[in-house]
């Protein structure tokens, strides 16, 4: 490859070094270098946040960040978040209130919910939805989904 | 099944889980986007750079020499895929009016459709 660079990112505690080229997107070297494929591309534009992971602690869109951009950073994908067989309160939460049908957009909407119960641990129903505003849903519709981040806050899941 | 309205097996006017749930949740779905098969190839769209224009022709050769490239398609190679795709089922006695999708862009009939419009207009 002649444009290619070599990148360090840290996902999930693992440190992986690799060469890609200087076009790839975040979300390619997760899920075609890394093989982590469930952090999903839904739109490629940013709109519907199915691509979201965290980029040292910060929700990002994965489709709109190079993989050279997140050299040396730290990567959290949905992969990282039940912790050795323990769901994350999220994910219990998602389960408990129906918040998924076809679960093609619920990684992004864990991360994304993660970020919000990070900065902000007791949300009103119009924060979440406000910082869910960039996550699209196109089966389950966004009431169970709100309710289970409510719920998620409710347990405590601030990480 | 009872007739009586018994709750035998306690799930009636239960909350019960999905047990598809765990996989998605924890990134370990499956979909189609993330099936890697031993030959398989990839297939990119060819999207217009015109918002509104007709098709005069289209030249792939250029495509197609490009190294890698296994196959380029039109709407010419679709054989009986090119046509609107059909509807699969219409409900008896119900007319149902299915808006043309063309599988790719059908600049033949693209075509031939512009100029009936000319000239009935």
């Amino acid at each position: 490859m002649a444009d290619s660079v070599h990148v360090s990112v840290t996902v999930g505690g693992e440190r992986h070094h690799a060469d890609v080229e200087a076009r790839q997107l975040l979300v390619y070297f997760l899920r075609e270098t890394l093989g982590l494929t469930g952090t999903h591309v839904g739109c490629d534009t940013s709109n519907c946040g199915a691509c979201t992971v965290h980029l040292n602690g910060e929700a990002v869109k994965s489709c709109t960040v190079l993989a050279v951009q997140a050299d040396g950073s730290e990567v959290t994908t949905i992969e990282g978040m039940a912790n050795s067989g323990t769901l994350h309160p999220l994910q219990e939460a998602f389960w408990a209130k129906h918040g998924l049908q076809c679960g093609y957009c619920t990684p992004g909407m864990i991360m994304a919910s993660a970020d919000l119960l990070a900065r902000n641990s007791d949300p009103s129903e119009q924060e979440v939805r406000e910082a869910l505003a960039g996550n699209l849903c196109r089966c389950t519709g966004y009431h169970n989904i709100v309710k289970a981040v409510l719920e998620a806050a409710k347990q405590g899941a601030t990480v | 099944m009872s007739a009586n309205g018994g709750n035998a097996n306690g799930f009636v006017g239960q909350s019960l889980r999905r047990k598809e749930d765990p996989k998605p949740i924890t990134g370990q779905g499956r979909y189609v986007d993330d099936l890697t098969m031993t030959g398989m190839l990839w297939m990119a769209f060819v999207r217009s750079q015109e918002a509104h224009a007709n098709i005069v022709s289209i030249d792939t050769s250029a495509a197609v020499g490009l190294p890698g490239v296994h196959a380029v398609y039109t709407n010419e190679d679709m054989g009986d895929l090119a046509a609107p795709l059909p509807m699969a089922w219409i409900p008896p006695g119900v007319e149902v009016r299915t808006p043309e999708h063309w599988p790719l862009t059908p600049m033949r009939i693209w075509e031939a459709i512009h100029e009936s419009d000319g000239g009935t207009s």
